[in-house]
């Protein structure tokens, strides 16, 4: 990869205070992506034209000919931009800063300074790791500006990774003549060697690898269910196009007309019983798919300049596409263990961890700050607390002070006034409406019950503790949340009442912070004790605003 | 790991004399009293359309529902309300503070909301003027930290009194150390 250019030619987009480049503060020159890329994007092109081409080949007028030497037409025009697009991006490594410049038409220069990039991740799916590039995303801590990530795509296997160990121990570390002197070596595969990829300064241990009884779980994930409807819809496109779609062929039709043979509950019973086979298998095997060889490991990176220690956590998992996750744990500010409702029932719980320069960059199904699999509650609290460094996870240390009874009451009018709605209306649709059966207004009736129930538990499931170095708020019934947050993480309050919470002697207190979801609540808490908790848990910043009476007045 | 060894872990519970009181106090400063004025414009700005709207429907179909007026009626009276209530109710909750420490704000109405950052989290503060604003005289000085989950405002300041509590925060938060994170 060479590619040499003049720094004076391309710095005058950087900021004044670092565009002085000078030669020693050039820690690797210019360098390309991988020209694989290249060839990963022509398997993508001649994969979609081999699929649109024989869909019209089958289904149109058209000649043959013509279709082909369009699609061949259309793939050489798109490779070559993309060619082009190969020659025009460049990165490099300075003393400082990590730069990368891009674009055909609009040219893009970013520059990030490297002691501020926070987590280095990289991803390869199926077409990709055939060609052994992975692509490579450099983020930063800040969450305010939308263009702190940078993606590199892709790079050669080894090269990433050694970015990835390069960039997170900082590039001043290394002198220009190590980085040059570097062995090109082809064997530092993450998919090889899975424990230490970066040589001898570096030791990793293991947290947690895959316990296949865990895939018990899969199913009990609402998120895996909607992921296979997602599935199936994006299996039905291509076979759709390629005219073979499913609902129009006959094999539909013949079960529809078998479903009218039978009883509507029989039909209803059986399409249920379908799903519901389709959703656990296919929730199987999107886990095996997500957590194959999964890895929870903790890498310590020795500093040669200061003889300290630079940590970092790593996630690496998936069978078809790879996922390598380093987040750096001065970058981690606590965790989150969230028990949807069919897990909780199955004591399982997912683990996040709750981190700085992670938002925007969820997927559409999976989160990237996942640290575990769906996996035994006490598991979950184990790691955790490993990962934390603590004796016990502080997401169990919660106080044993219930909140306020009104707490309760809020939940139950929340929860019962739109099933007694609901009653209310399908009764008058009843008895108005002259062909409204009865039933479904008993129906909503019966569900009165439930809906208490479920208050009671969101109420049951409030909680709030204080550890010596964490703030714990839990809340949820559907999706119960707890949260370890670390009391030096806090950077700021709210306290938020409403005209009725104020009624109750309630308030709901609010942890800002630069980590996860940016601020974390603690639900109808009652006023005196959540004004204490949150002067407690960051000392100084609360207590020239708050106010002791013997009397409440006002 | 029981739920029964986990409370030992348990480090601080509240050691105050139970019976005393508790709360946050109101921060010193209330915003300008004119504040009030550009509420109720802004309020206006929703409220006469949307009344107008009901009228004109109300006698639209004043022939199939004979009740429409009343619909209408009670259409205007709660705009009324609201443009009565909203801005005194939000002028009596508003109420902001700067010690060299934290900004501190109290604001609005049937949702009271307080919020506190610490000078040395603070990373950018502004102020604006929209041109309602402008009419009465008044900025808002916008506070932001490195949440995502939101800046802190200060709405119904005087011009002047802004720029310089911007200048004060500006200088504060440069004196202040701290990454913001």
């Amino acid at each position: 990869m060479s590619g040499h250019q003049p720094p004076a030619h391309e710095l005058p987009a950087a900021p004044p205070a670092t565009d002085v480049t000078d030669e020693r503060a050039i820690v690797t020159d210019w360098q390309r992506l991988d020209r694989r890329t290249i060839a990963v994007t022509a398997v993508y092109l001649v994969g979609i034209a081999v699929a649109v081409g024989a869909s019209l080949h089958f289904r149109s007028e058209l000649p043959g000919w013509l279709i082909w030497s369009g699609a061949a037409v259309l793939v050489i025009g798109v490779v070559g931009f993309d060619v082009v697009h190969w020659w025009k991006t460049q990165y490099r490594i300075t003393e400082q800063r990590f730069e990368v410049h891009t674009g055909v038409l609009f040219r893009n220069r970013r520059s990030i300074p490297v002691d501020r990039i926070r987590s280095v991740d990289s991803t390869a799916n199926p077409i990709q790791r055939a060609f052994g590039v992975a692509v490579v995303k450099i983020g930063t801590g800040q969450q305010t500006g939308k263009d702190e990530e940078l993606k590199l795509d892709a790079l050669a296997q080894p090269v990433a990774e050694r970015l990835r160990a390069r960039l997170l121990t900082g590039a001043r570390q290394i002198s220009p003549a190590v980085a040059a002197a570097e062995p090109d070596d082809a064997a530092n595969t993450f998919d090889t060697d899975p424990v230490s990829a970066d040589g001898n300064d570096s030791a990793a241990h293991v947290l947690s690898r895959l316990n296949w009884s865990w895939i018990r779980y899969a199913p009990l994930t609402l998120s895996s269910v909607l992921a296979v409807g997602l599935l199936l819809a994006a299996v039905y496109k291509p076979l759709d196009l390629i005219g073979l779609n499913p609902i129009e062929s006959g094999l539909v039709s013949k079960a529809i007309a078998e479903f009218e043979a039978h009883p509507l509950w029989l039909s209803i019973g059986a399409i249920v019983l379908v799903a519901l086979v389709l959703g656990v298998l296919g929730s199987l095997v999107l886990f095996v798919e997500s957590w194959w060889r999964f890895e929870l490991t903790r890498e310590t990176v020795a500093d040669p300049n200061t003889g300290g220690a630079a940590e970092a956590f790593r996630v690496r998992r998936g069978l078809l596409t790879t996922r390598s996750l380093t987040l750096e744990r001065r970058r981690l500010r606590g965790v989150e263990i969230i028990e949807p409702f069919l897990l909780r029932l199955g004591h399982g719980a997912r683990t996040h961890a709750v981190a700085t320069g992670m938002s925007g960059r969820n997927d559409a199904l999976e989160r990237v700050d996942t640290l575990l699999p769906p996996a035994p509650l006490t598991t979950a609290q184990a790691i955790s607390a490993r990962v934390l460094d603590e004796e016990t996870a502080p997401t169990t240390a919660l106080s044993g002070k219930r909140h306020p009874l009104a707490a309760l009451r809020r939940r139950l009018v929340w929860s019962l006034t739109p099933v007694l709605a609901g009653c209310v209306a399908l009764w008058v649709l009843g008895e108005t409406v002259s062909w409204f059966p009865g039933w479904p207004a008993l129906i909503a009736l019966a569900l009165l019950p439930i809906a208490a129930l479920f208050a009671v538990d969101a109420y049951r499931n409030l909680g709030h503790g204080l550890t010596e170095r964490y703030l714990v708020t839990r809340s949820g019934t559907g999706l119960r949340s707890t949260v370890a947050l670390q009391r030096t993480g806090i950077i700021g309050w709210r306290l938020r009442r409403s005209f009725f919470q104020r009624r109750s002697g309630l308030c709901t207190i609010t942890a800002a912070t630069a980590a996860g979801s940016g601020a974390y609540q603690v639900r109808d808490i009652g006023m005196r004790d959540g004004v204490l908790l949150a002067e407690r848990a960051v000392p100084g910043l609360l207590a020239p605003f708050v106010e002791r009476m013997e009397q409440e007045r006002g | 790991m029981s739920q029964a060894t986990d409370m030992t872990d348990q480090v601080t519970e509240p050691t105050e004399p139970t019976g005393q009181f508790v709360r946050l106090r109101a921060p010193h400063n209330r915003v300008e009293r004119r504040a009030i004025w550009w509420w109720t414009t802004q309020w206006l700005t929703i409220a006469v359309p949307v009344v107008v709207a009901g009228w004109i429907a109300a006698t639209t179909w004043l022939d199939e529902l004979s009740y429409a007026w009343l619909l209408a009626t009670a259409l205007t009276v709660v705009a009324i309300a609201v443009v009565l209530v909203e801005p005194r109710w939000s002028y009596a909750v508003s109420r902001w503070e700067v010690t060299d420490e934290a900004v501190f704000t109290r604001k609005g109405w049937f949702l009271e909301h307080w919020q506190i950052a610490p000078m040395s989290r603070i990373q950018n503060v502004e102020s604006e003027r929209g041109p309602v604003q402008r009419l009465f005289g008044l900025a808002s000085v916008t506070v932001t930290t490195a949440s995502s989950a939101g800046a802190i405002s200060i709405d119904g300041l005087d011009e002047r009194r802004a720029r310089e509590l911007v200048d004060q925060l500006t200088r504060t938060t440069h004196a202040t150390p701290g990454d913001a994170t």
